[in-house]
């Protein structure tokens, strides 16, 4: 087993519940039988599930239930109500997974195997973030560039939470809260952002360094975060580290979907603008090969011969909704994203593939890595084993660190937008 | 998952007083479409969060008798409570469609907004943007055809007797 696989250490892993005005701790080291860890740039906040095994002892009752204050488990005797908070710092040789300053709190609780003398548990546990979201009710005016928005917005509402990578874009939009969620609202600008010199096309994610508003593009041009291969046989000497750049299993999830791409307008779309103060109905058309894809994974990307259009964006353009006056300035022309953030979007996509590597806590969703497939041929490798087409870099878009009593073990789920080795166009 | 509550194109609202384009002094070519203001409830606050400035201009739809062959004013001057949709998915730009019925006497407590916003208080009839005109009066003698009609208490009082059940009026009525 390579070293990042083996068992990790939980420096600290303490629960903390508010009892009598008083912060009540749990140490939960030697009862957690398993921790994941979870992010993705699909989700604006991170989460977690634990499993912790309790043979009582654990927690006392408090004189409110138990006038004798017995001890018990933690699930009856804390008790686990939600709302509790989580601090944990988890090491394994490659890093530190540290939710020490920034604890995550219980969403909820069960258990789903009681008896006598011992109970598992279950806990599910989200960011702080998540629950600023639930209270957070959007309705002021928004103007100016997008990036600035999602930044007043974060400070408005999710105070003190740590900021990753806020990008300005190039775009300025003007619009209004309507009562809605943070999140909501910063998900939703994503696809209405582009910036100087990239594709349209934003992700709103939280990883552990904090909230991220970051383009696809973005995303895909920064360098690597590390480099894995597959191979059949491990290095000599389990204390090698290229053993821990080793891909334990992978399965390719997505190689394309033309249905479903030329259904979502990837490659040619109709553009429908309606202008409510002209009456003026305008209509463009849109071609992937019109080279909107600035930024790639891959080498190349091979779009599919399409001859006519085969998605209808429609809308109506916002012709001065939320100025003072009543002047009719255009506010953001979808002219500008629309169509090119279903492409880049869609294209991402194109291609999925799930990996399992040795723990590696310094990955974060929305990171680059580097992935070596091995090629599958008859002929002799000694001018080079990895596949050129399937190896490259890949994007992260969902992570998981899973740690458990025997070893510790990173998910990941990659997409890619195109193929082959290397790329030239990100400079 | 959607946080409002309210169905996701259909809103009842109120329009601001002296907010439609007209009142704001709206050029021939910037002004479109006879539009007003429009706060919503459970999409904007009463209070001072969102000003009756940084409303959404709303596109008011006309009847089929405001087509071409007719033309008419959209009859809105602030204070109404209005129905409409949303053209758009993300809800930033609404249509009047239809005004909701108001009983004048049903107690109107503000002529203006106030501090910027109605705060969904009902608004006269006879508000900041639209003075009653003699036209507009029953009862009492007309004093000045052109000008706004001011009836005197005298009128008021009789134009209260010559009801068999005279409306309850608000304390300071004259």
């Amino acid at each position: 087993m390579a070293k990042a696989s083996a068992a990790s250490k939980y420096s600290e892993i303490t629960l903390i519940k508010k009892r009598d005005g008083k912060d009540y701790k749990v140490q939960l080291e030697g009862k957690t039988v398993s921790f994941d860890y979870y992010e993705s740039i699909r989700s604006p906040n991170v989460s977690a599930n634990m499993v912790i095994m309790d043979t009582g002892f654990s927690a006392r009752y408090s004189k409110e239930f138990d006038k004798q204050e017995r001890s018990g488990s933690i699930y009856n005797a804390l008790p686990l109500t939600g709302n509790e908070k989580l601090e944990f710092k988890i090491e394994s040789s490659l890093g530190e997974l540290n939710f020490i300053n920034r604890p995550l709190l219980v969403n909820g609780s069960t258990s789903p195997d009681q008896n006598s003398k011992r109970e598992a548990i279950l806990l599910s546990l989200f960011s702080e973030g998540a629950k600023l979201n639930s209270e957070s009710t959007v309705v002021k005016k928004y103007q100016g560039n997008i990036g600035d928005s999602v930044q007043t917005l974060v400070n408005q509402f999710l105070p003190e939470m740590k900021v990753a990578n806020i990008q300005k874009t190039a775009n300025a939009y003007n619009f209004i809260g309507n009562s809605k969620s943070v999140f909501e609202i910063c998900c939703n600008l994503g696809s209405k952002s582009f910036a100087e010199k990239e594709s349209a096309g934003f992700f709103f994610f939280e990883t552990r360094d904090g909230f991220n508003f970051r383009s696809i593009d973005n995303l895909i041009a920064k360098e690597s975060s590390a480099e894995y291969y597959t191979s059949g046989v491990l290095n000599e000497n389990l204390d090698n580290p290229a053993n821990d750049y080793k891909i334990l299993s992978h399965h390719i999830r997505k190689n394309q979907n033309v249905i479903n791409a030329l259904n979502a307008g990837v490659f040619f779309t109709r553009n429908v603008y309606f202008n409510p103060k002209t009456f003026e109905e305008t209509e463009v058309t849109y071609k992937f090969e019109d080279g909107k894809l600035v930024k790639q994974l891959g080498t190349e990307v091979f779009p599919p011969e399409v001859n006519a259009y085969t998605k209808t964006h429609y809308s109506i353009l916002d012709i001065g909704t939320l100025e003072t006056t009543v002047a009719g300035k255009d506010n953001n022309n979808p002219n500008e994203y629309q169509a090119q953030a279903a492409m880049r979007y869609n294209i991402l996509f194109s291609q999925l593939v799930d990996i399992q590597i040795p723990c590696n806590p310094n990955l974060k969703a929305g990171d680059t890595i580097d992935c070596y497939f091995e090629m599958i041929t008859q002929s002799k490798k000694e001018q080079g084993a990895h596949d050129p087409v399937q190896s490259g870099k890949y994007l992260i878009v969902d992570l998981c660190h899973h740690y458990e009593p025997t070893r510790s073990i990173t998910s990941l789920t990659l997409a890619r937008d195109s193929y082959g080795l290397y790329t030239n166009k990100n400079k | 998952m959607s946080k409002a509550t309210q169905p996701k194109s259909f809103f009842i609202g109120q329009v601001p007083p002296n907010w439609t384009e007209y009142l704001q002094n709206g050029t021939w070519s910037d002004a479109h479409n006879n539009r007003v203001k429009v706060r919503i409830p459970g999409k904007q606050s009463q209070g001072p969060e969102i000003l009756d400035k940084d409303l959404p201009w709303a596109i008011v739809a006309q009847s089929t008798s405001a087509g071409n062959r007719n033309g008419t004013s959209t009859g809105l001057s602030g204070g109404e409570w209005v129905i409409g949709f949303y053209l758009d998915e993300n809800e930033q730009l609404p249509v009047i469609m239809q005004v909701l019925g108001k009983n004048e006497v049903s107690g109107a407590k503000i002529k203006a907004s106030e501090n910027g916003t109605t705060q969904f208080r009902d608004v006269s009839r006879f508000n900041s943007s639209l003075v009653a005109q003699a036209h507009q009066i029953t009862g009492g003698p007309r004093k000045n055809r052109n000008g706004p009609a001011v009836p005197s208490k005298e009128d008021f009082n009789d134009a209260l007797a010559s009801t068999e059940t005279p409306p309850e009026q608000p304390e300071d009525a004259s």
